[in-house]
């Protein structure tokens, strides 16, 4: 027997619980997918309309009442109410990029009214259809199970206890009289007279209450399952989105590079080529060739420092982000190393290259020095990487600072510096490495020319894109002055200082000088440690850096 | 000829190819100031004018040149000085600059890749300047 409005008057295919504001959105739209629970709706009352017709033409005798056809036609003119708000709502929910609470209020509203009045047809069905004899009783559990997995938590709760009400009225007020008892049924089937006996419409009241509550208590806890699951799928999805846009810039990023390089490359060429061509053109006049040749050889010795440098670049790009952590380096001795290689330049431009390496000398932790070989500065990292890094931030101070000057290197030890870390690129990389407990301050410190303001505003950071820390980048400054340089350097000490979890900061001031600091994790342990863990990686408190790990799962 | 000399202002950081140019030019007996850097050149140019601007798309980034066109535009004195540009990337990738920065077109007169060929630097700067009488 099929007359009723059958289950699926209202349903969602999402569910929506209380306070769970992230993932609305979604649950609107597939509230407002009612539309097609509507036009089910529709079907089944054809179908019930059908079924009435076809009974009647088997058993000609059997009578239905006219009020369940009202029913029928009352839940049908519902419906088309239904279909005008559901049209209207979702029209509204496509004009808004963000829905707003009070479009969730209102579909809520519009679900709820839609639940109660299929309830309170399924009722009046059910009075015109045999009361509690029906079996029907049992499509009160599919609207209690869609409304658990529709509507909030208590709304459902509501629902449910609608609908044993109504059951429970039904059967109460034809027990007690109060409604009039049935009318014949199908001549083939005549009434039981169980609606008139107590303990039955008792037991049966009883039983559907068990059933409505049970399923109502089965379905909330499957739609919070399903509420943990669709939220850890949305964080899953939003944290892939990120990282493909992350790699999506990184790809532009690279490409931009390439050109860039291929550029940088090709300019000493062609400053080759075309200064070769005049020579051969006899432009260049007879005085002329020699310089010009000499320009030539320069050129050709830019060229393989820009592909020494580039070398250099890729190297240190490409390094295992976990092998500065397995090693660790004597920065007070490749300090005196990268000075004395560059005393004779600074020497031939009256500059004073001065190191100043406070060893244990850190007063911010007042923790002695720890080693008795009186190498207290030791720091995470590959010996050629901190050699690169500090080369180039020694030899640009002497290089852009006009002689008599002075450059100053210092190291100390100190806690965690007040700069954010440099921010880390490449995808696959662990964005919350643990804080190291100590870190080693080194700046280079030159009464230079200085760099503009403008060189040094990034985009997003100040050793950010835009900035000379980018690759090719040159500060204006520089370039007026006719200082050679590959534009490579500081790029350079970006990726180490990158790649070992380390700070860098520089500030300036045109005219008067620049400081370039960068701070690495320190190793704090003592000669004898080392010694036997020389390659056991850090000590405790800095961890190996992991590669990317999806974050634990809450489920 | 005129007896007043040309002035032409040359842009490029690469101090090699500034001096290729001089070389090539100012036999021609035309006047060449040679900048390294945009700024430099704007205010030669603000300064004492020009007759043609040489001017190198990637400077100390890699859309100076182009912004620098722009920042003439703007500027009802130097709005129709004719440009040359000379660059090592390709029309094509300047092109593609130009758009990235915002400026559409490529806003030169010319384009000539590096390396340059004496003659065709020649005759280009040339017929601009001829072409000006």
């Amino acid at each position: 027997m099929v007359d009723g409005p059958g289950p699926s008057a209202v349903a969602a295919t999402s569910p929506l619980s209380d306070g769970q504001e992230p993932y609305r959105t979604g649950a609107l739209l597939s509230l407002l997918r009612l539309h097609w629970f509507i036009r089910l709706r529709w079907a089944l009352l054809f179908t019930a309309m059908a079924v009435l017709m076809v009974e009647r033409f088997i058993w000609p005798t059997s009578v239905r009442p006219g009020a369940l056809l009202a029913v029928l036609l009352v839940l049908a003119a519902v419906n088309l109410w239904w279909l005008s708000i559901s049209n209207e709502l979702w029209k509204r929910t496509r004009a808004v990029e963000v829905v707003e609470p009070h479009l969730i209020r209102k579909a809520l509203a519009f679900a709820n009214a839609q639940v109660a009045v299929d309830l309170l047809a399924l009722t009046a069905i059910l009075r015109y259809t045999g009361g509690v004899e029906n079996p029907m009783a049992i499509f009160y559990l599919f609207h209690v199970a869609i409304g658990a997995l529709v509507l909030t938590r208590w709304q459902a709760i509501i629902q449910a206890a609608w609908a044993v009400l109504l059951y429970t009225g039904m059967g109460v007020a034809v027990l007690r009289g109060w409604l009039k008892p049935l009318f014949a049924f199908l001549p083939a089937l005549p009434p039981l007279g169980l609606q008139e006996r107590p303990e039955y419409v008792l037991a049966a009241i009883g039983v559907l209450a068990c059933g409505v509550f049970g399923t109502l208590y089965f379905t909330l806890k499957i739609a919070e399952r399903f509420d943990e699951h669709e939220h850890l799928l949305r964080a899953a999805n939003e944290a892939l989105l990120n990282s493909e846009m992350a790699i999506r810039e990184l790809q532009r990023r690279r490409s931009r590079f390439m050109q860039t390089a291929a550029h940088q490359l090709k300019s000493p060429l062609a400053g080759i080529q075309t200064l070769a061509g005049l020579i051969r053109d006899g432009i260049v006049p007879e005085a002329g060739v020699r310089p010009t040749c000499e320009r030539i050889i320069r050129r050709c010795a830019d060229g393989i420092t820009q592909v020494a440098e580039l070398l250099t670049l890729a190297r240190i790009q490409e390094a295992d982000p976990r092998r500065n952590r397995t090693a660790s380096v004597d920065v007070v001795e490749v300090i005196r190393d990268v000075c004395e290689r560059n005393r004779p330049q600074a020497k031939a431009k009256q500059i004073t290259l001065a190191a100043q390496v406070g060893e244990g000398s850190d007063e911010a932790t007042g923790e002695p020095a720890t080693e008795a070989e009186g190498h207290g500065l030791r720091v995470w990292l590959d010996r050629a990487d901190l050699v690169d890094c500090l080369g180039n931030l020694i030899e640009n101070a002497i290089k852009y600072t006009p002689g008599p000057g002075k450059v100053t290197v210092t190291a100390t030890r100190c806690p965690t510096p007040q700069v954010p870390p440099a921010r880390f690129r490449a995808p696959g990389r662990s964005l919350d490495t643990p804080e190291p407990p100590y870190y080693v301050q080194i700046s280079v410190a030159d009464t230079g020319m200085g760099i503009e303001p403008d060189a040094l505003a990034g985009d997003e950071e100040p050793t950010g894109p835009g900035t000379i820390f980018e690759a090719f980048r040159r500060g204006n400054q520089a370039l007026a002055a006719g200082i050679p340089g590959t534009g490579l350097g500081l790029s350079i000490v970006r990726e180490v200082v990158e790649q070992a979890g380390g700070r860098l900061r520089v500030q300036s001031k045109p005219q008067e000088g620049s400081t370039f600091t960068v701070w690495f994790p320190a190793d704090v342990r003592t000669g004898a440690r080392r010694a036997t863990l020389s390659s056991a990686g850090p000590a405790a408190g800095f961890h190996t850096q992991v590669p990317f790990e999806p974050p634990p799962s809450r489920g | 000829m005129n007896t007043q000399a040309k002035h032409i202002v040359l842009i490029d950081d690469d101090p090699d190819m500034r001096e290729a140019i001089r070389m090539v030019l100012e036999p021609l007996g035309y006047r060449l100031t040679c900048c390294a850097t945009g700024a430099q050149g704007l205010s030669v140019l603000r300064q004492d004018g020009a007759d043609l601007l040489l001017l190198d798309i990637m400077l100390s980034t890699p859309t100076e040149g182009i912004d620098l066109c722009q920042s003439m535009k703007g500027d009802p004195k130097l709005r129709a000085l004719p440009i040359i540009m000379i660059s090592a990337v390709g029309q094509t990738t300047g092109m593609d600059i130009a758009l990235e920065a915002g400026g559409g077109v490529l806003p030169a007169e010319l384009f000539l890749e590096k390396p340059l060929e004496a003659q065709v630097l020649r005759d280009a700067v040339q017929r601009f300047l001829s072409n000006k009488e």
